[in-house]
């Protein structure tokens, strides 16, 4: 099993499944539940993304973007420059831009797209992750 | 509007609907032309994990996994243009995604409504996951059974060929023998004909050597395949729901890449669509220990009239000591399970002409890639 040790570093950081969705703009007044972030990444207990999980199990981090209309894309979620960087596809440069605000459920999150546009997005929904690989000590 | 009879007044109407939409143990999507979602039922809200408030308005391929999620406005046009019926009234297997990004397999039936002068599709979504899993587990005992049966005829074929396929060959070999001691020496013009009487001979059994193995052939080719020109997307579609049956709970996820280049293949549609259950639950299973469980369904376009199908997962990979045999039956690193599931999918990708292999996947987990003949290049 790939770094399973490494999962249970600290007890206060458990990986979880973020939903963001985009949220009321001047072009969706209501939002669209359709256009969305899934998130997998370790969250510590104040919803604040832990970072030294993530460096440990880089392959880990993953994003997928739902966008209507779109083909599915996955992803993943690196540290850049202070904030977070939503990566799809082999260019490493272009992606989307989530500052370092902590993840609860009704947070307002700002994103910024690779066009520079922020759009605001709301976290929806966090669970944790299905069965990861326990430590048995 | 002229209508025929009274009918109901729109908030009469409009009431009715919902209550319907309240009631049916169905999930049911009602849609516009365009595909944009107009009512989302109880069942709905509950199947999908959106309240209704929140579609209304949205695109109804938002409920959709890639790839039907980007074509389903084009499915929409292509059915406003042609009137063609691929879904209406026929239904099918297919898969639909939850809000919390897990996918499932359902029973999608849609129907087809005038409203006044707008026409709309209602969509009644039943949850498989359930059903499917005993259906599949029969279907797959039934598999195994009958290539059981087919592996034991063939040991006790191959028995009796070992012996038919003796007297030919001993015969050729006597003939050889007896042609070359006549020639020994300094030949006569008889012993000259003697010879190639024996060589003659030879060449006679030689062939009929060559017709046993020919009927062993044409035995382990299935002659009973039904090819046909199919689309591949959809076959990948098809088996993909099935296969995911019961596999919600592990969470994984799934990403179909299709080569639109190779989408028509010429092949046995059921044949293939048990290939393909086959290795994606082999993938399935092979992940359900890891921290990372991705399923990467990919086509290409080649080799030559060939397309080539990967299944990709990020699981434990295979052992080294069962990889030599693992295309042979009964070879098995399963707790449970008989190891016959990658021998039929060779029996079948090689009955296609086709060719399967494995490869290990970079980072973790295995690739099973087969080829399968386009539909270009019909025999």
């Amino acid at each position: 099993m790939l770094h399973a040790s490494s999962f249970d570093h600290d007890a206060r950081v458990s990986w979880k499944s973020v939903r963001l969705e985009l949220a009321r703009s001047p072009e969706f007044p209501r939002g669209s539940a359709s256009r969305a972030f899934l998130l997998r990444l370790p969250l510590c207990n104040d919803g604040s993304i832990d970072c030294e999980a993530i460096n440990l199990n880089e392959s880990q981090a993953t994003v997928r973007r739902f966008w209507a209309s779109e083909p599915d894309s996955l992803g993943k979620i690196v540290r850049s420059d202070g904030e977070w960087s939503l990566r799809f596809g082999s260019d490493t440069s272009a992606g989307f831009r989530m500052p370092d605000d902590k993840l609860v459920v009704d947070q307002a999150i700002s994103i910024q797209g690779p066009d520079g546009v922020e759009l605001p997005f709301r976290v929806i929904s966090i669970a944790p992750l299905g069965r990861l690989p326990s430590h048995a000590s | 509007m002229d209508q025929p009879a009274s009918p109901p007044s729109g908030s009469d109407s409009e009431a009715h609907l919902r209550s319907i939409l309240a009631t049916v143990p169905d999930a049911m999507v009602v849609i516009d032309e365009t595909g944009h979602i107009l009512s989302f039922s109880a069942a709905a809200e509950k199947l999908f994990g959106y309240a209704e408030s929140e579609v209304v308005g949205e695109n109804v391929s938002m409920l959709m996994p890639s790839p039907d999620r980007e074509r389903h406005d084009g499915y929409l046009k292509n059915y406003r243009n042609t009137g063609e019926r691929k879904i209406i009234g026929i239904g099918r297997v297919t898969t639909a995604r939850h809000r919390d990004g897990n996918t499932f397999p359902i029973e999608l039936s849609v129907g087809e409504a005038w409203v006044g002068a707008r026409r709309i599709f209602t969509g009644f979504v039943h949850d498989i996951t359930h059903r499917q899993q005993a259906e599949l587990r029969l279907q797959d005992l039934q598999a195994e059974l009958a290539h059981v049966g087919r592996i034991s005829e063939m040991a006790s074929l191959a028995s009796s060929l070992a012996h038919e396929l003796n007297q030919p060959l001993t015969a050729v070999a006597n003939y050889c023998e007896s042609g070359r001691d006549v020639l020994a020496g300094k030949p006569t013009v008889d012993a000259i004909e003697t010879a190639r009487e024996a060589f003659d001979e030879a060449a006679q059994e030689a062939l009929r050597a060559g017709q046993i193995v020919r009927r062993l052939r044409d035995f382990m080719s299935h002659g009973e395949s039904d090819c046909r020109v199919e689309s591949l997307s959809r076959l990948i579609t098809e088996a993909n729901a099935l296969a995911l049956v019961g596999s919600r709970e592990h969470g994984i996820d799934v990403q179909i890449q299709l080569d639109h280049e190779a989408d028509a293949v010429f092949v046995d549609r059921i044949q293939v669509q048990q290939v393909l259950t086959n290795l994606i639950r082999n993938a399935i299973d092979a992940m359900i220990g890891s921290s990372v469980r991705s399923l990467t369904i990919r086509t290409t376009a080649g080799p030559d009239d060939f397309v080539t199908v990967c299944v990709e997962d990020t699981g434990a990979g295979i052992d080294e000591t069962v990889a030599p045999q693992l295309f042979q039956p009964f070879v098995t690193s399963k707790a449970t399970g008989m190891g016959v599931g990658l021998s039929i999918c060779r029996t079948i990708v090689e009955g296609h002409g086709g060719r399967i292999w494995f490869e290990q996947r970079p980072g973790g987990g295995t690739i099973f890639c087969f080829t399968l003949p386009t539909a270009g290049e019909v025999q």
